[in-house]
């Protein structure tokens, strides 16, 4: 070989490698995000938000109706009355008419992704965004106030119709009211009146939290950490009642705990699952189910969800659990699907989305499937 | 195995250099890049030994008369070329060898920086799931560095740069049609990097070929290389051009930088004195031989 066909040979390579580098920027960087109600399914992923009707599995609408390779659409939506709320990576936050799949109005001001889900509870939609900003729109669509956090938001808060709660990745769990009178609005740093400066409380977890945290009826705030920690927080003064584990840590918590009675579920990514007392942190149990099903090692990240007494989870490798409050596992199903998506409950049976070629959607119990939903092509 | 053996290690070196330089991911960068430039010198060094002594051998007259002697015969040409190859003790394999070593370094380098940056959901599992928090523990000794899933998200922020996205530098007033117009400093930077690095690093040749072949190198390499410099995240922008700046310093210690090349005249002056320099020596082994 001479001197030009290892300078070729050379070429290639590096056209092979960047080019491969190309390729996988371009793939899908989430997973579905998931709203049910009696009648549709909503399922946001890629280019659109997808409205699936429960009846049959068929599609009601998407939006936006026509493509926009610019836009992708992740996050779950929020729901209330007849109104949908979603965000996309594009920086923008849709309020869309959750029967026709029409637009209501569009918030184009935040400056980077809506990578969590929005709140949204009489009309305000309370936003996340990774711009460090939490955003309060009233009802058409126009900025309430913001909350600034040290770093990027990517869950959703939780309310207990007086105060706002919610973890954000700069460590911190933050107290909010859920309304605010001119007064109580400040100026930000720009000098514009938009701006609640100081939270009713904030509590430091240590590490960045991206799960969506959990209000019990007790008032108790549960949130975990990527660190690998649980905290149980009372929302009245911020007040860490409990932690776990008290040494150490578990794998990542990519999502919320599940509460079902007096049992906090927790899942993380080494794949284990632990049952811990609510009301003190102590640990009841803990599993990774190989026992009974060989090939739920891989990491939990959609987390779960309560199902009629007991809790169901999704494992990334396609495992479908339901554990009771002991520990046991109650039935399990395999999917040939890539599972990150908390399943959804209604009327007793369960939507799940997913990430892979068969299908995005499928409604299912124990016992039968009862319809797939993939997008047109 | 190739994410175990090469890119999880370097995201976790990255991610400690992050955390002793007090979490400035293009500082993290920087050093992170002259890291592997010192690991990969020896490489260098071994290169630069044996590109000279093939260069070297290309100039003996031996090589030169054989090219003349065989030139409308290619099969016999490379076979008087391995036998002089073989009396010189000269591999012609030995100066690809070290870039062959290297590239998988190379390779697992710039994919580390590309996964460590990324801050969607799917690339923060993947980042936050290779944490190891041994190498930080070794550094336990010093009082700012911390535990390494804390420091997730990272602050991909470095002057005025997102290094997760490509980068462009807005100045105020600089509108076009309402539309605010942003500078690729760094893209440009790469180019020129590039552009000076091709030339200082260039062995000059004799042979037209060759000639050609790196005149087009010259040129399309560093537009290339300018090119993913535009496209893709800064970070990487960022890295080509730190790794341009050592590779002509790196080269500077061998003394192997031929500044007089980077501008185009200079090119064919010093290739002209080079075929004379040739000649003067064909001209003088020849004359050598005949008095024998």
């Amino acid at each position: 070989m001479n001197k030009k066909t290892y300078i070729f040979i050379f070429i290639i390579i590096v056209l092979a490698v960047v080019l491969s580098a190309c390729s996988a920027a371009a793939t899908a960087t989430s997973w579905p995000g998931l709203k049910v109600s009696d009648n549709l399914a909503y399922v946001a992923f890629g280019n659109y938000l997808y409205a699936v009707k429960m009846a049959d599995g068929t599609m009601a609408w998407k939006f936006p109706q026509t493509e926009d390779k610019t836009q992708f659409f992740f996050p779950a939506a929020a729901l209330e009355n007849n109104t949908l709320v979603v965000g996309n990576y594009a920086n923008q936050l849709y309020s869309i008419d959750a029967t026709t799949g029409e637009q209501k109005w569009v918030y184009k001001d935040a400056k980077d992704k809506f990578f969590g889900s929005p709140l949204l509870i009489n009309g305000i939609t309370y936003a996340p965004n990774a711009d460090k900003h939490l955003y309060t729109l009233d009802s058409d669509g126009k900025l309430l106030w913001e909350f600034k956090t040290e770093k990027q938001n990517w869950s959703k808060p939780v309310t207990d119709d007086t105060n706002l709660y919610f973890a954000s990745m700069d460590h911190f769990v933050y107290a909010l009211k859920l309304n605010y009178t001119l007064d109580e609005i400040s100026a930000d740093e720009f000098g514009k009146r938009d701006a609640i400066l100081k939270p009713l409380w904030k509590v430091d977890l240590g590490t960045a939290a991206f799960s969506d945290p959990v209000l019990s009826s007790k008032g108790v705030l549960y949130v975990g950490t990527l660190g690998g920690k649980i905290f149980a927080i009372n929302t009245q003064n911020g007040e860490i009642l409990w932690s776990y584990p008290k040494t150490g840590e578990l794998g990542g918590i990519w999502f919320s705990v599940v509460l079902v009675d007096d049992v906090v579920f927790v899942a993380d990514d080494s794949g284990m699952i632990h049952g811990l007392s609510a009301s003190t942190g102590t640990e009841l149990w803990s599993n990774s189910y190989d026992a009974s099903a060989p090939n739920t090692t891989a990491p939990i990240i959609g987390g779960g969800t309560a199902l009629a007494g007991n809790a169901a989870f999704v494992v990334t490798n396609g495992k479908f659990i339901v554990l009771n409050t002991q520990g046991s596992l109650v039935w399990s199903k395999d999917f040939n699907e890539s599972l990150y998506t908390a399943p959804q409950v209604i009327n007793g049976r369960l939507v799940l989305a997913a990430v892979g070629s068969d299908y995005l959607l499928t409604y299912f119990d124990q016992n039968s499937q009862f319809w797939s939903f993939n997008p047109p092509k | 195995m190739w994410d175990t053996i090469i890119i999880t290690p370097f995201m976790n070196v990255l991610l400690l250099i992050y955390n002793l330089v007090g979490q400035n991911f293009g500082l993290a960068i920087i050093f992170f890049t002259l890291l592997i430039k010192l690991i990969t010198h020896p490489l260098i060094a071994r290169q630069v030994k044996s590109t000279r002594a093939l260069s070297e051998l290309q100039k003996d007259p031996a090589w030169l008369d054989m090219q003349k002697k065989y030139k409308n015969d290619k099969n016999k040409l490379a076979e008087a070329q391995m036998a002089l190859y073989k009396e010189r003790g000269v591999s012609p394999f030995s100066s690809c060898l070290p870039t062959l070593i290297q590239l998988p370094i190379i390779i697992g380098l710039y994919q580390a920086i590309i996964q460590t940056m990324g801050n969607a959901p799917l690339q923060l599992i993947n980042v936050v799931t290779r944490i190891s928090p041994v190498l930080t523990n070794l550094f336990s000794f010093v009082p700012w560095i911390h535990n390494p899933i804390s420091l997730i998200p990272l602050n991909n922020h470095f002057l005025w740069m997102d290094l997760a996205l490509p980068e462009r530098l807005y100045i105020p007033g600089l509108v076009f049609n309402g539309v605010s117009i942003g500078i690729p400093v760094l893209a440009i930077l790469v180019v020129l990097s590039s552009y000076i690095q091709t030339k200082l690093m260039g062995n000059p040749s004799d042979d037209p070929q060759t000639r050609q072949m790196s005149g087009m190198m010259n040129i399309y390499m560093p537009l290339l290389m300018g090119w993913f410099a535009f496209s893709f995240a800064s970070g990487l922008a960022l890295y080509f051009l730190i790794s341009n700046v050592f590779s002509m310093f790196e080269y500077g210690l061998f003394g192997k930088l031929n500044l007089a090349s980077i501008f185009p005249g200079n090119t064919s002056n010093q290739q002209k004195k080079l075929k004379e320099k040739n000649d003067r020596v064909r001209e003088t082994k020849k004359k050598e031989i005949i008095k024998k």
